[in-house]
């Protein structure tokens, strides 16, 4: 099966051609790249093919695109691969807008391609196992949730409205919400959001904290900071506090590691072991081409997320609670 | 010489009694409380006199201050006691069951001319004190984002006044206080806040309580505080974001020692094990004699305990609404 990449804009790009490289049933033929140099980098690095034209890279006999652009041209790139009938895997969020991310399901729907939605921390085998010890019951009812999913502030197009849509709070609370929505089932009511940019100099917000209410009454904190600093030993955090009426569960998603203090580096550095999630993500959307299957995650689960995010900026904006109506499809 | 009487006779009482017998210069003369047994039992432990009633405190003994280790609701009335009488108080945090009563409790005091401090414990916390000390030395830079978590066993059993919200004030109140207290102390004031609280009661009889708090700082600093009444111990942790660093701290991480007793069950926990010199009991106790005494400046005031308590209380509002609470606006309606 061969499959081509749409940009290496987003940083993850590398690690999907890593996994797409090693995968024993798929071949990585085909980069295109807006970034003429970075993406003959690319090309060179996972020795395939770089297109200076999107065009022409459609037509290759490619089965499937990895799109990693800045957000906003995602919706550009969805549709120009769902017109050539190239399945899809977009780098999360979907889309910037509502509007966008509709069309986007609409059109993959129409043109018959499958589209999957990036949203790797699914893969994690420590998510995988609470969602199992919540699916089993073994933490009785759940009532409420408080989770972080902090980083490093990452630069570039990330803090240029323009390009990414938002800071912080496009790019770290839909991981949460994700997989809120997908271990619970549920889906968000009423959301309030203090956002605020304090750690940086830049246009877009680095920080906040998300206060939701799920349509089963679960209270939820969601905090997407940008607030690691550049000694953090790693570049950021997944953390859950899941409070049920068996006991609590306390997640720390990127515990297993080994500490290193490293001299010739001067930092301390956070070495991960555990398996990881993006080789996960990878393996599940070639499963799923392979097998014809439904995708995993979503067109309507990149949207349920982003509904979300957008009733945040709102709520920031106007320091009001925000009833969430979501979009038929 | 200081000379004291303590009333109230449950846990917090317990500690305040045996943090006075580790101080100089200061005596506890009487103790007041309504369980006989333990009473007397206290009395002989503490070599205290005892007593059913202030009334008979007051007739019986010379007295410089009152130290209320009572239920939160039964601080207004005792406090009035105390300070008619023309006594010192130290009151437990929180100091009332709201901001108005709070309020009334340092009228009073002003009005008769007595001092009155509040056991806002964690501003004598090694631990606290210290993260204080380094966001005001400026080692963070501008604060970003704070996050403060407490979480404790549910307060069941012979101090089940705790789970009664109109005697404790419930989870928002009562452990709030601490974190809230801490933040004004160590970021300012409040101007909004947005709170959300689930409560349970378990077909086993179990019972949970937790809350989820928001906080934004007058000069901008976005505060997070969870509660929990869902734990099996005490268990604390904080992490201060600033542009230039970040500190955490937690009391799960914390221990230099830990013993694994084959024999006792998983026993419930609700104070501070902190492995330190002097308990932060014994420091804001001997810091108070200090006050009294010297004529000290206190380290915590009481108009600060009553700003604490209003943050609390909008808490209460916001999660019992759904909505935002703004301070300012609160204030100026009054």
């Amino acid at each position: 099966m061969k499959i081509g990449i749409i940009s290496f804009a987003h940083m993850h790009a590398q690690a999907y051609a890593h996994y797409l490289s090693e995968h024993p049933d798929v071949e990585l033929t085909a980069i295109w790249d807006e970034d003429v140099s970075r993406g003959s980098d690319m090309a060179e690095k996972y020795t395939c093919q770089y297109y200076s034209d999107l065009h022409v890279f459609l037509q290759t006999d490619i089965e499937a695109v990895v799109i990693c652009s800045e957000n906003v041209k995602h919706k550009e790139h969805i549709f120009a691969a769902a017109h050539e009938k190239k399945h899809i895997l977009c780098e999360k969020p979907i889309a910037t807008e509502i509007e966008d991310a509709k069309e986007i399901i609409a059109v993959c729907k129409e043109k018959g391609v499958r589209l999957q939605v990036a949203y790797p921390v699914r893969f994690s085998p420590v998510i995988q196992k609470v969602k199992h010890m919540i699916q089993s019951n073994e933490l009785g009812e759940v009532l409420a949730i408080n989770g972080t999913n902090h980083g490093q502030m990452p630069g570039g197009w990330f803090i240029d409205k323009e390009l990414s849509g938002g800071g912080a709070a496009i790019d770290h609370i839909v991981h949460l919400m994700d997989i809120i929505r997908w271990m619970l089932k549920d889906e968000v009511s009423t959301i309030y959001a203090e956002l605020d940019t304090r750690f940086h100099e830049v246009d877009v917000e680095d920080c906040g904290i998300v206060t939701l209410k799920l349509e089963s009454g679960v209270i939820v904190s969601i905090d997407p900071s940008w607030s690691r600093p550049n000694t953090f030993p790693t570049w950021g955090d997944v953390t859950l506090e899941i409070i049920g009426a068996k006991g609590n569960l306390s997640i720390d998603v990127f515990k297993q590691h080994a500490l290193l203090y490293d001299d010739t580096n001067k930092k301390v550095q956070q070495l991960p072991w555990s398996s990881d999630m993006d080789q996960g993500l990878i393996h599940d959307f070639i499963s799923c081409l392979k097998e014809g299957s439904s995708p995993s995650i979503t067109g309507e689960d990149g949207l349920r997320t982003l509904e979300v995010v957008q009733a945040a900026y709102q709520s920031a904006d106007t320091n009001q609670v925000v009833t969430l109506n979501r979009v038929s499809l | 010489m200081l000379r004291i009487a303590v009333i109230g006779l449950g846990k917090m009482g317990q500690r305040h009694l045996e943090a006075w017998s580790c101080l100089d210069k200061c005596e506890v003369v009487g103790l007041v409380g309504r369980d006989t047994n333990k009473l007397h039992t206290l009395g002989s432990d503490f070599n205290a006199k005892v007593f059913t009633s202030l009334k008979d405190l007051f007739n019986q003994v010379e007295v410089d201050v009152v130290d209320i280790c009572l239920p939160t609701y039964l601080h207004y009335p005792y406090v009035k006691q105390v300070a008619e009488a023309g006594k010192h108080v130290i009151c437990e945090k929180p100091l009332g069951m709201n901001g108005e009563e709070s309020r009334a409790i340092l009228d009073i005091c002003e009005q008769q001319n007595v001092q009155l401090y509040v056991g806002q414990t964690l501003r004598f916390d090694a631990e606290y004190v210290h993260a204080h000390n380094q966001v005001k030395h400026g080692v963070i830079g501008n604060p970003g984002v704070v996050r403060l978590s407490r979480g404790t066993a549910y307060p069941y059993g012979k101090d089940s006044w705790y789970e009664d919200d109109s005697k404790s004030g419930g989870i928002l109140l009562d452990l709030g206080i601490h974190d809230f207290d801490w933040l004004i102390w160590t970021f300012g004031d409040v101007e909004r806040v947005m709170a959300q609280h689930v409560k349970r009661e378990l077909e086993d009889g179990r019972k949970l309580s937790y809350a989820l708090v928001t906080l934004k700082m007058k000069h901008g600093t976005i505060a997070h505080v969870e509660l929990s009444w869902a734990k099996t111990r005490l268990e604390t942790s904080f992490e201060i974001a600033g542009e230039n660093g970040l500190i955490v701290s937690n009391s799960m991480e914390n221990q230099p020692i830990r013993f694994t007793n084959w024999e006792t069950s998983t026993k419930p926990t609700y104070l501070s094990n902190n492995i330190v010199e002097d308990s932060p009991i014994l420091r804001q106790l001997e810091h108070f004699k200090g006050c009294i005494l010297e004529g000290n400046i206190p380290i915590v005031t009481a108009e600060e305990a009553i700003q604490a308590v209003e943050v609390a209380e909008a808490a209460i509002q916001s999660a019992a609404t759904g909505q935002p609470v703004n301070l300012v606006e609160r204030k100026v309606t009054r």
